[in-house]
């Protein structure tokens, strides 16, 4: 039976780092699949953990399922809860950034971007991310040691975003800071004041940090993201001053947690199966074998636990009655685990293919960002190989507080480097 | 059911039934047609379903909308006058027999 305290658990963010959620899941999959949670938030959801409901919900995107009516991620705390007190809140209502969007103005806004994001463009990439991986594992390969999530895992997906964006680099720290101190409010690490203080400070400064950009760069515009972003029209208008400070954030934290959790979370679970490691090792060349290891990254990871949506009109789901305006959360960890889809769905299988897991997303709000994520990651899996031997994870990493993004915070290493410098 | 034949770029051929008003896309992610991936579910977002359509078939197709023309440029094979996303077609009674060649590549 899924008890009151479960739901109360599942919008508790210090239980995913203390507690079981995997185990919390496999109950809700098997004796509640679509699960009305009546946790510590004033309005209950319905909780969907089953792979095949978790797609209908994603496929009724911006129609049947919205996510601008009430945002897509669950108030972390009941303070949360209120758009007159959480800023975060109302410009999501507002439609403020891409992932808030719903339907005509989601799908011209996501046009403009998807060049940039699209294959052909990422490829271009490959360079850069090189040159970034190579920077970043220089900096750790003679000490023998590194914690890989700070050191490593989190640089990579900010240093190149911040690129693609032409964020000065003497500026690279403070966004760094402000994006943990939005994302994870609760955690002690990163408080300034209460967590919704917490998450209005940095959201004031990421976002004016933003707007400033986009607005000189209207003026002059360059090559890079944020000038693209400026030029942008949605129905002949350009983006107001809300939206530009919101969609930079949004740029800049999407790859930034997502990226760092499934490398630590992928890399973490590689090296308890040292024949793999072997294996991958022999195939670093191979960006096949490469890529279909990432993709069970992704799936083994999956840096989102969950997305939300609103239901816009009466629709069944499960044998349940889904009334018009409730809420519904799927748990995209769960989705990715369900042993209906996945067969050995908790076994960590690097040559799992096909793979079609739900750590991109799926439908109309897919992942923009996933040809880049990929890349990097593959490119920086591939210098793992190359130039890290006997990898040691030296202490048992700590899960981070938050009911949205799952991964650790630190995962401290210990390696035998080979010897050469990163290229 | 219609019938979609696809010619892989290693010359092979798959000939499969498609149930009425699946996507081309469709019918290859569901019977293992190796060449079209479709990774973000048929919603013309990552243009990794590519297909060149055959030319005695391209003007029987329904014109490709804004946003498919505009992923088209997305993909990673070179695109052509036949291009087309698989997950954009659908495939109904008319299209019985439709020939689409896959490209080398859809992923990086």
């Amino acid at each position: 039976m899924i008890t009151q305290q479960d739901d109360i658990d599942l919008t508790t963010p210090s239980y995913f780092a203390n507690g079981d959620p995997d185990a919390l899941w496999a109950r809700m999959r098997a004796e509640d699949p679509v699960h009305w949670t009546q946790g510590r938030l004033s309005r209950g959801f319905w909780s969907i953990t089953r792979y095949e409901h978790a797609k209908l919900v994603y496929s009724g995107d911006n129609g049947l399922f919205s996510i601008q009516e009430y945002g897509n991620v669950l108030p972390p705390h009941p303070d949360f809860e209120n758009p007159m007190n959480a800023e975060a809140l109302r410009l999501t209502r507002e439609g403020a950034s891409l992932s808030s969007m719903d339907g005509v103005p989601h799908a011209a806004l996501r046009q403009a971007f998807t060049q940039k994001f699209a294959l052909p463009s990422i490829n271009k990439l490959e360079q850069l991310i090189q040159t970034v991986t190579a920077e970043i594992l220089n900096e750790v390969l003679p000490r023998g040691e590194c914690d890989f999530a700070v050191d490593v895992a989190a640089k990579l997906p900010i240093m190149v975003i911040a690129d693609i964006m032409g964020i000065p680099r003497e500026d690279w720290d403070n966004m760094y800071l402000w994006n943990n101190m939005f994302a994870s409010p609760d955690d002690p690490e990163f408080m300034v004041g209460s967590p919704l203080e917490t998450a209005q400070f940095s959201l004031q400064k990421i976002n004016g940090y933003c707007l400033g950009l986009a607005l000189e760069r209207r003026v002059r515009p360059g090559e890079d993201l944020i000038s693209l972003m400026a030029q942008a029209e949605v129905d002949g208008k350009k983006l107001t001053d809300e939206q530009l400070g919101y969609n930079g954030l949004m740029f800049f934290a999407a790859g930034h947690e997502t990226t760092r959790n499934t490398l630590c979370a992928g890399l973490h679970e590689l090296v308890k199966h040292p024949e793999e490691f072997a294996r991958l090792r022999s195939l670093r060349e191979s960006r096949v074998a490469l890529r279909t290891a990432i993709e069970e990254f992704v799936r083994w990871a999956t840096p989102l636990n969950h997305q939300m949506r609103t239901a816009m009109a009466d629709t069944r789901l499960g044998h349940r009655e889904i009334r018009q305006g409730d809420l519904l959360v799927v748990w995209n960890v769960s989705a990715n685990r369900d042993e209906a889809q996945f067969k050995n769905a908790d076994t960590f299988d690097c040559q799992r293919a096909p793979n079609p897991h739900l750590g991109f997303g799926f439908g109309k709000h897919f992942c923009l960002g996933a040809h880049l994520a990929r890349l990097e990651m593959v490119v920086m899996l591939e210098h793992l190989l190359a130039l890290m031997h006997n990898i040691e994870v030296t202490a048992e990493p700590e899960r981070a507080a938050s009911n949205l993004f799952r991964g650790v915070k630190h995962l401290p290493i210990r390696f035998a480097p080979v010897a050469g410098v990163a290229q | 059911m219609p019938r979609v034949r696809y010619i892989l770029s290693d010359g092979s051929e798959r000939v499969v039934e498609v149930p009425t008003n699946c996507s081309v896309m469709y019918g290859a992610t569901q019977n293992g047609v190796r060449g079209i991936e479709g990774e973000c579910g048929g919603f013309a977002n990552c243009a990794t379903c590519h297909v060149y359509v055959a030319e005695d078939w391209l003007s029987k197709l329904d014109p490709a909308s804004e946003h498919e023309y505009e992923m088209l440029d997305g993909t990673v094979s070179g695109r052509r006058r036949n291009s087309r996303l698989g997950c954009q077609l659908p495939v109904t009674e008319q299209l019985d027999g439709i020939t689409v060649m896959l490209p080398e590549q859809q992923g990086q």
